[in-house]
């Protein structure tokens, strides 16, 4: 378990800023509009 | 300076050239496609398609450069690298194939068809992951010796945390490097629309990108003890690119100085690009081969450096003529070319 943390949840949260920024791109209404 | 630091000098610089370069042409082949999915494509297809029309032929000039005079310089890599490449490099390859024949498709063939944006915008992210690989086997680990030839461990390359932290941060740089330069040049054209799409698309990016380049030096500690020290040697570079990443951002997020927001990006890539390879040296491959290992004959080193001295005489003037003539001849960017 202690390693898992120490070698993928640091990936797994970068992982995650990018599914995020990709779907923030998508929905982006504001400039749709 | 030694001949050898000399000729890996020059290697870097056009390594880095291509980094650049390429990153914004693929960078923008994905957000011509990700504009597609998001229905924005009216907004930015027409500036995205202005700016690589005459980029991409440019772009691979540095990657052949590199590539003949890495092998020129240290003959040894061929060995070491030939063998453990051959899968990577081939599906980079593969990979330059569709998105070059995309341009010939989508010139003469049908226009806008969906398939060949989405294979032209996921090769814009794929090319970079592939080459990137290249980076990851040169921190040692993943070559075995120990049979007649050098092998690749693909369990432990594709298992390890630390290829992937690699292969994500050349992702999002593509995409931040990409969007940054884009919003420049939007600007220029007057196109403001696509301009603060293109700013939004670098806001968002920019937090993917610092994360991810805080984790491979998070990673490398665990996978490269020996390096990372040395890294840690050179780290007002990286508080540099640091310092730079934020000047950056900051213009683009207060809408004034695109121009120079992409300039600090530049600098701030470079810095952590030098700091990297300086920290990297002397090996070219952890722990099997160094600069010094194998190096080419003084007559052949000498005319390398004549040759690829001579090479960025013309490729800077050509490039400084494809930017004054197309990219930011007024009437070009604004389609009354």
């Amino acid at each position: 378990m202690q390693t898992f943390l120490i070698m993928y949840a640091p990936i797994i949260v970068v992982f995650l800023s990018i599914i995020a920024a990709f779907w923030a791109g998508l929905k982006d209404e504001k400039i749709h509009s | 300076m030694t001949l050898e630091l000399l000729g890996i000098s020059v290697l870097w610089l056009f390594l880095f050239g291509y980094i650049i370069v390429a990153s914004i042409d693929f960078g923008a082949g994905f957000f011509s496609a990700y504009s597609d999915m998001a229905k924005k494509k009216h907004v930015i297809h027409k500036i995205i398609q202005r700016y690589l029309s005459p980029v991409w032929e440019v772009t691979n000039v540095f990657l052949v450069f590199f590539f003949v005079g890495i092998v020129g310089f240290f003959p040894k890599t061929a060995y070491y690298y030939g063998y453990t490449l051959l899968v990577p490099v081939s599906i980079s390859i593969i990979l330059l194939a569709i998105r070059g024949s995309y341009y010939a498709f989508s010139t003469y063939g049908l226009k806008d068809h969906k398939l060949y944006m989405f294979l032209y915008g996921i090769t814009g992210l794929f090319i970079p992951a592939s080459l990137s690989i290249v980076l990851v086997i040169s921190e040692g680990g993943f070559v075995d010796l120990s049979q007649h030839h050098p092998t690749l461990l693909y369990k432990d390359l594709f298992i390890s945390p630390f290829t992937w932290s690699i292969v994500l941060l050349s992702i999002v740089s593509v995409l931040y490097i990409s969007a940054n330069f884009l919003t420049y040049y939007a600007h220029e054209a007057g196109d403001f629309k696509a301009r603060d799409l293109l700013r939004r698309y670098t806001v968002i990016w920019s937090g993917p990108t610092i994360l991810s380049a805080l984790l491979i030096i998070y990673q490398l500690k665990y996978h490269n003890p020996e390096h990372f020290v040395r890294l840690m040697d050179v780290s007002w570079m990286l508080i540099g690119s640091f310092l730079l990443f934020i000047f950056s951002l900051y213009l683009i997020v207060k809408r004034g100085y695109f121009g120079w927001s992409f300039i600090l990006l530049v600098l701030q890539y470079g810095l952590a690009f030098y700091a990297y390879g300086i920290s990297h040296y002397p090996y070219l491959l952890y722990p099997y081969l160094t600069i010094y290992d194998g190096f080419t004959n003084e007559t052949m080193a000498v005319s390398l450096v004549i040759a690829f001295i001579a090479g960025l005489f013309l490729l800077i003037p050509s490039l400084y003529l494809l930017l004054k003539l197309f990219l930011f001849n007024k009437n070009y960017v604004k389609g009354q070319l």
